[in-house]
């Protein structure tokens, strides 16, 4: 297990974050925030099928009917989000809607890239090598998965 | 508080559709190898205002048991608690409950 000497989002006491990142974490984000804002205009795409999950799991009717009213809103609620990352990844600090837009689209990069990924088992542990071509979402996943854990801790306090 | 009533007559119709519509509607969070356990467990104290405890508690329930009903209520309700779940990226379904 890894000691952490420093977390990467720090409560400031007055409900703000302040965001430690470098250039190059700041760089991933803007990344993995374009390709999300892409992805979401083409919901179609399987790997996004965590992002809207069915909502009635014994009634495919009801199920369908729920899609057509909601389903909608639902892309323009992880775009909204998505959006608010993609607006704030040099920032230094974050108010509590800021960091509301950070939860929620880190946690659906995350969905997207695990399912690319094949993330099939809660303790599972992978070895991935440097040739390995997915290994720039490897890379990705797990700094994300730390974030994302960061932020929780810094928005519990 | 009246001690004594009169039976009453009811009338209870088989797989009638008003019968069905007094089920509740309940909600449940399915386990899902992404979802990191901690944010699960925030998403729950967020939405519902359950205390770090009960969250948790609800967390290690979709965790070790596959799932857990983590509200209940109307099927307005119902739709609403798993819209706000989908916003959240957890996966969650509701259904009527037996």
């Amino acid at each position: 297990m890894a000691i952490r000497f420093r977390r990467h989002i720090k409560a400031c006491g007055d409900g703000t974050l302040e965001v430690r990142l470098g250039s190059a974490e700041r760089a991933l984000l803007v990344e993995v925030a374009d390709e999300l804002t892409h992805e979401l205009d083409q919901p179609d795409d399987p790997s996004l099928q965590r992002l809207f999950p069915p909502g009635y799991s014994e009634d495919a009717v009801r199920d369908a009917g729920y899609q057509m009213m909601m389903g909608d809103e639902l892309r323009q609620r992880h775009l909204a989000a998505v959006r608010g990352l993609a607006a704030t990844t040099g920032a230094e600090h974050l108010d509590p809607a800021q960091a509301e837009s950070w939860l929620r689209s880190i946690n659906a990069v995350r969905l997207v890239l695990g399912t690319r990924l094949g993330v099939t088992d809660d303790h599972q542990t992978v070895r991935i090598s440097r040739d390995d071509p997915n290994l720039r979402s490897w890379v990705a996943y797990d700094f994300l998965s730390l974030l994302l854990d960061d932020l929780i801790a810094a928005m519990s306090i | 508080m009246p001690v004594e009533t009169e039976p009453v007559e009811t009338w209870s119709p088989q797989g009638d559709e008003d019968t069905d519509a007094d089920r509740p509607w309940i909600v449940l969070v399915w386990n899902d190898p992404i979802n990191l356990m901690s944010y699960v467990t925030f998403v729950f104290q967020k939405l519902f205002g359950y205390s770090r405890a009960k969250a948790e508690q609800l967390m290690m329930d979709v965790h070790m048991l596959g799932r857990a009903v983590v509200s209940s209520g109307s099927r307005d309700q119902a739709e609403r608690d798993v819209f706000r779940l989908h916003e959240h990226g957890l996966w969650a379904t509701m259904q009527q409950d037996d």
